[in-house]
């Protein structure tokens, strides 16, 4: 189990090509996510840190939602915010975004 | 070399590129092991008005595997914010520089602080802030802005409460290769007249003297970091070898946004690596550089075959006809380069190198920066002391660990060159001329001081390059 831990904290993933859209910005719960979680944090860190959009990943008050289509004739997308990667299949939503460029 | 542009990624992408990696007994606090970590190559000191950063989107990592497995134990974890305090001037500082002051982090009149925290993570993942608000010092910009730099770079050595002693900001660059003429086919201004394309002979010409470079350096107890969590002192001891790394990673999604402005999103991936000098450089073929950066040690086993059969040691003897018929027919027979991989990937074993085995821990392929830590340092200019590290008689230096003014460059070609096949092959010659091999790229010894983080402040854009100007033929 030690092993996955290190590679949770690598924080390695497969991705494929391009992202195809910018679907949203989403609210602060993404957030919950961040570089460092788990830190027990000293007080010298704590202060340091309280301005730092880099530690979770945001840039300024909402954080990107990027979407790829990793393979459209699955409906498998992943989603990219803040330091998190989500991806999950819904043909639907593959359809309506490449809808969209056309 | 040793790693500055060494893949088509990282070459495009300086703030991840990590040129070089040292691991050292302190010298004058042997009790504790340094490990400097440099980025941002080739810098010119004058490069102004955006002198060199860090990248603040950037997370940089410095690895240690304490038990040979070729995993992670200790992991120091760097990242950097740069503030800007007066947006609406193009400068970089308003003034000349002052130092911190006692408590303090700010620079008087630096325009663009960069700022720092760092974490450690053990080997389950579980990480800790060991700091923040760590200040880098500015480039050494010249006498007007930072006329007192010792003033400056020492206000950026700080002490964690959790002891380690860390530094990142701007040095001198230490290392020193004639990359002019290696890159040129393979040559060596000294043998320039026994190679394929002959020249007359040279000297070594140092293609990075007056460069600075950015270093993050942390000096860290040594029982800090053994499985033993003591300070070894039986060089057989298995705790004694510790293997070092570095890393830097980016987020997955990189898009230029509107306004000028880059938005990153999604997990961080490891896009630059470094353990051993040289490996990545000229042993790992291109179209396998950028996927090299991307892996971990424990997975090496895939480039072993890069590393049994290095390409340069195969083109030494067609580069320089007649000069090394030894190593030509060793390598024709088909003989695998098992002293290679021990320096590089399996460390070397107490029977071929019994005052400084550094694979007493186990014996992984993995490439790491391995240094047994129960060897006594030896400081430049006492006895035993060479830059040749262990192909000099000196077990302090590399490929037992790396220090600062080791040459590198000159250790390996030799090894590549077949100096080291005896020490797994008893009944193998070495070539005459080897001795001879090197690209005699002379160090300069400005570049180094004898204290953390042990290169020396970096050279000033005002002084370098040369303050002696040409002659301006309209002019005269």
């Amino acid at each position: 189990m030690a092993d996955i831990s290190r590679r949770r904290f690598l924080g390695h993933a497969a991705i494929g090509a391009a992202a195809v859209g910018t679907v949203a910005a989403i609210g602060p719960s993404i957030l919950s996510t961040v570089t460092a979680s788990g830190a027990s944090a000293s007080p010298i860190g704590t202060a340091a840190l309280t301005h730092d959009h880099s530690l979770t990943g945001e840039r300024g008050p909402q954080p990107e939602l990027m979407a790829h289509v990793v393979d459209q004739s699955s409906g498998t997308i992943s989603l990219y915010s803040g330091t998190r990667m989500v991806t999950f299949q819904n043909r639907a939503v593959t359809d309506a975004l490449l809808k969209a460029l056309q | 070399m040793s790693s500055h542009r060494e893949a088509p990624g990282t070459s495009k992408d300086p703030v991840v590129d990590s040129t070089d990696l040292y691991a050292f007994v302190s010298p004058d606090k042997p009790d504790t092991v340094t490990i400097l970590a440099n980025y941002v190559p080739l810098q010119d000191p004058a490069g102004g008005p955006n002198f060199f950063e860090f990248g603040d989107d950037v997370i940089y990592k410095i690895h240690i595997d304490n038990n040979g497995d070729g995993l992670a134990d200790w992991t120091y974890t760097f990242k950097f914010h740069t503030e800007t305090v007066d947006p609406n001037t193009f400068l970089y500082n308003t003034s000349t520089i002052t130092a911190p002051g006692p408590g303090s982090s700010t620079y008087a009149n630096f325009n663009r602080p960069q700022l720092y925290y760092v974490t450690l993570v053990d080997a389950d993942g579980h990480e800790k802030i060991l700091g923040g608000g760590l200040p880098c010092p500015p480039c050494n910009i010249g006498p007007r802005s930072t006329p007192d730099y010792p003033s400056l770079s020492v206000a950026a050595h700080r002490t964690l409460p959790s002891g380690e002693l860390v530094f990142a900001g701007q040095r001198a660059e230490g290392f020193f290769v004639d990359l002019g003429s290696i890159f040129d086919l393979g040559g060596l201004r000294p043998l320039n007249s026994h190679h394929l394309i002959p020249l007359a002979n040279a000297s070594g010409v140092n293609s990075l003297a007056s460069k600075n470079v950015h270093t993050i350096a942390i000096q860290v107890a040594i029982s800090k970091l053994t499985s033993s969590n003591t300070q070894p002192t039986s060089v057989t001891d298995a705790a004694a070898v510790l293997g070092i790394w570095t890393t830097a990673h980016r987020q997955t999604v990189r898009r230029i946004a509107e306004k000028g402005v880059v938005a990153e999103s999604g997990p961080y991936v490891q896009v630059s690596r470094l353990g051993n000098p040289l490996v990545n450089e000229v042993v790992v073929p291109v179209s396998l550089k950028d996927y090299f950066n991307s892996q971990e040690p424990v997975k090496d086993v895939q480039f072993a075959a890069a590393v049994l059969q290095p390409e340069l040691a195969a083109l030494i003897p067609k580069l320089y006809p007649g000069a090394f018929p030894n190593l030509a027919a060793y390598q024709a027979a088909g003989n695998k380069r098992t002293d290679i991989e021990a320096i590089f990937v399996t460390g070397i074993p107490a029977s071929v190198l019994p005052s400084a085995p550094t694979n007493v821990g186990g014996k992984a392929i993995a490439e790491m920066l391995r240094l047994n830590v129960a060897v006594p340092p030896t400081t430049v200019g006492s006895t035993g002391y060479s830059a040749l590290g262990v192909i000099g008689g000196d077990v302090g230096g590399f490929p037992n660990g790396r220090r600062p003014q080791d040459d590198v460059v000159t250790i390996a070609l030799r090894a590549l060159a077949g100096a080291t096949i005896p020490l797994v092959d008893k009944s193998y010659t070495v070539d005459a001329v080897v001795s001879a091999v090197g690209d005699a790229a002379p160090s300069e010894p400005s570049c180094y001081q004898a204290g953390f983080p042990y290169l020396a402040d970096p050279h000033d854009g005002y002084d370098n390059p040369s303050t002696t100007p040409l002659a301006n033929p309209d002019s005269e």
